[in-house]
């Protein structure tokens, strides 16, 4: 039958009648008379200080021993290290033992008095023990010694089992640890080298997209003032008229100005509304619909640009999570415009999400040595994931909350605290314990990005930095906290 | 008269905005309209269908923020008053099942990948508009200088 498992490396509870089966009581209750009638004897009694020896591996030893109250941890040296000469100082930790355990149980009753491993006191340790001039009580009712002492060996051969299966949990849970800590880290190098490559190829795109614009931008305007006027408010155009408006409206222009509906569609983008256009005026149409291919000319040059450095910031985004890129930790970082910057670079996607903002005034915040980039990148995650989320999920009046505090005082003095919290529908129980790992994704049929790397990243910054992140997360309420610390004046 | 028109959804206005550059020799003889999601996309075909327009060709992105490219076309598929409307799914990133679902059950005509070429793009909704207007039977004259030459000619060998 199964039980649950015992506790590792402590001794057995004494459980409850209740919660015991009956060879378990009957097991107790013979170690409790063994403990009664042979370790009560004041004059075997001994006291150790926390850190003193109680034996030594390998050296005579007459008794076995009773723990009363403390903890002892046995050492024990490997023999085929110690034959190759190899230096060795106190030798493997290989059990810790508490109240109620027995010490030398094997080396007492093989008759070869000597210990297996060096006992040492944890703590402050008080034994009882018996040696050989112990004489069996009550023989005709219990038996010889050994037989008396039978349940005494099985709790301790079932000890001894329960460290063997511990340690071989622990081994194989270090060894998957490994495996995996061993896999990102190939697929760090393996990033690092194309986000490399990739950098250079996009690098030369963008500084050729700005050669052409400023050549264009000199050679138009010596042509045509009217020309050079389109191209730059194509340039600067940065579009947020949804596709459903620029197509009603340019209808609309279509009609009453007689344009052709690629001409409309400019007019659209600069005007944005029927009052723009009218404001604009029948020449600046008139010129328009000559000349749109100038406006197009220069948004296709600000699109390139656009598009240059999205691939520039997926590059740096990979660079990060294998640890590279430029980042230098300088004193005098302010957490709080670190926050600032990373709202303003997700100005598109907070677009329809309303942010409150508390994160006091600038100067309260203490300067920390820190990576401007880096805790950009812890936010910008952050947030990014809380907008997705909403978005995804069409969450009705979506609010994002940031929450900036320092904290002086209290169990968390030193460190500045940022909250970041969303109403949209919460992070699955299921899935909290994998946000931060490199693969984990719920985005595979979403946005643009869905690389998984995101937490990742941010869970390798806020490890580098002794900082804390944690998550609390119900729907209707998603709670990133990250506690920084801050070096106090 | 009722006019054909093209359908383009992409949820990245550059891309979006590439597609439509693409198709520009043809804004003369057909109104091409643009939609940033799949949602603005049904929309719009209702309002043609309601003017009793045609849908002649909806060109999709596959990976979008709400419904995705597929579902769209599959959407399509299954609407009565938008049969004989051809469907070509853009994409880059598909995924072995996706591209099986795709052709199995929102029956697209064509399939191509991101970053694409503009000469195919515009070849491969040239030769769809033309069986198109072929099938729906919508005189042929005025679109001649777009139609898809091989097709015409055999549609027209053997009508």
């Amino acid at each position: 039958m199964l039980r649950k498992f015992p506790q590792f490396f402590l001794p057995k509870k004494i459980l409850t009648p209740a919660a015991m089966l009956p060879y378990e009581i009957e097991a107790a209750e013979k170690l409790a008379r063994l403990n009664r009638v042979y370790f009560s004897d004041p004059t075997k009694r001994i006291w150790v200080r926390a850190g003193e020896t109680i034996t030594l591996e390998g050296q005579e030893d007459y008794r076995l021993y009773l723990i009363i109250d403390g903890e002892i941890v046995a050492y024990r040296h490997d023999d085929k290290a110690a034959a190759s000469g190899r230096p060795q100082e106190t030798g493997h930790e290989i059990f810790r033992a508490g109240k109620n355990s027995y010490i030398g149980v094997q080396s007492f009753f093989s008759r070869r008095y000597r210990m297996s491993s060096s006992i040492v006191a944890e703590t402050a340790c008080e034994l009882a023990y018996i040696d050989t001039t112990v004489k069996p009580v009550d023989p005709e009712r219990y038996g010889s010694l050994a037989e008396q002492f039978i349940p005494a060996m099985l709790h301790e051969l079932s000890l001894r089992a329960d460290r063997i299966f511990a340690t071989t949990m622990e081994k194989e849970a270090a060894l998957q640890r490994m495996n995996r800590s061993e896999m990102s880290a190939t697929l760090g190098q393996l990033a690092a080298g194309i986000a490399h490559e990739l950098n250079n190829a996009v690098g030369v795109l963008a500084r050729k997209t700005g050669f052409l614009t400023e050549f264009f931008s000199s050679e138009i305007s010596q042509r045509s003032h009217d020309a050079a006027d389109l191209f730059h408010r194509g340039l600067d155009y940065s579009g947020l008229i949804s596709s459903d408006e620029v197509r009603h409206l340019s209808r609309e222009f279509e009609r009453k100005y007689d344009l052709a509906p690629e001409v409309a569609k400019v007019l659209v983008r600069i005007a944005r509304t029927a009052e723009g256009a009218e404001n604009l005026g029948e020449k600046f149409i008139e010129n328009l619909a000559a000349n749109a291919k100038y406006w197009e000319l220069g948004h296709d040059l600000h699109d390139m640009e656009v598009a240059a450095r999205h691939a520039i910031a997926i590059v740096r985004s990979v660079k990060l999570l294998g640890g590279g890129g430029n980042i230098s930790r300088d004193p005098g970082l302010s957490v709080h415009e670190s926050l600032c910057e990373a709202v303003a670079l997700l100005k598109v996607n907070l677009r329809d999400i309303t942010l409150k903002s508390d994160i006091g005034n600038p100067e309260d915040c203490p300067p920390i040595c820190a990576d401007m980039t880096e805790m950009v990148q812890i936010w910008v995650n952050i947030i990014k994931n809380a907008c997705d989320a909403l978005k995804l999920a069409g969450t009705p009046d979506p609010t994002i909350r940031l929450k900036m505090r320092v904290i002086p005082s209290g169990t968390l003095s030193g460190f500045i605290s940022v909250e970041i919290e969303d109403n949209g529908p919460g992070i699955p129980k299921s899935a909290q314990q994998k946000i931060y790992q490199p693969d984990f994704t719920t985005k595979k049929n979403g946005l643009q990005f869905g690389l998984g790397l995101g937490l990742a990243i941010v869970r390798r910054i806020v490890d580098s930095y002794g900082a804390e992140i944690s998550l609390a997360s119900v729907p209707g309420q998603t709670r990133f906290t990250v506690h920084i610390p801050y070096k106090k004046m | 008269m009722e006019k054909i028109n093209i359908i383009c959804v992409d949820d990245q206005a550059e891309v979006l905005d590439s597609v439509i550059r693409d198709l520009r020799p043809l804004s003369k003889y057909f109104r091409i309209e643009e939609c940033e999601s799949a949602a603005d996309a049904t929309n719009v075909m209702s309002e043609i269908v309601a003017g009793g327009d045609f849908v002649g060709l909806v060109i999709s992105d596959h990976v979008m923020p709400g419904k995705n490219g597929v579902d769209l076309l599959g959407e399509i598929a299954k609407n009565p008053s938008l049969r004989g409307t051809k469907k070509i799914l853009l994409t880059g990133q598909a995924t072995h099942s996706d591209t099986i679902r795709a052709i199995n059950d929102a029956g697209i005509n064509s399939y191509l990948e991101k970053p694409w070429k503009p000469e195919e793009l515009l070849g491969k909704a040239k030769e769809l508009l033309t069986s198109f207007i072929f099938e729906k039977g919508i005189s042929y004259e005025e679109y001649m200088p777009v139609l898809d030459q091989k097709i015409l000619i055999e549609k027209l060998h053997r009508g």
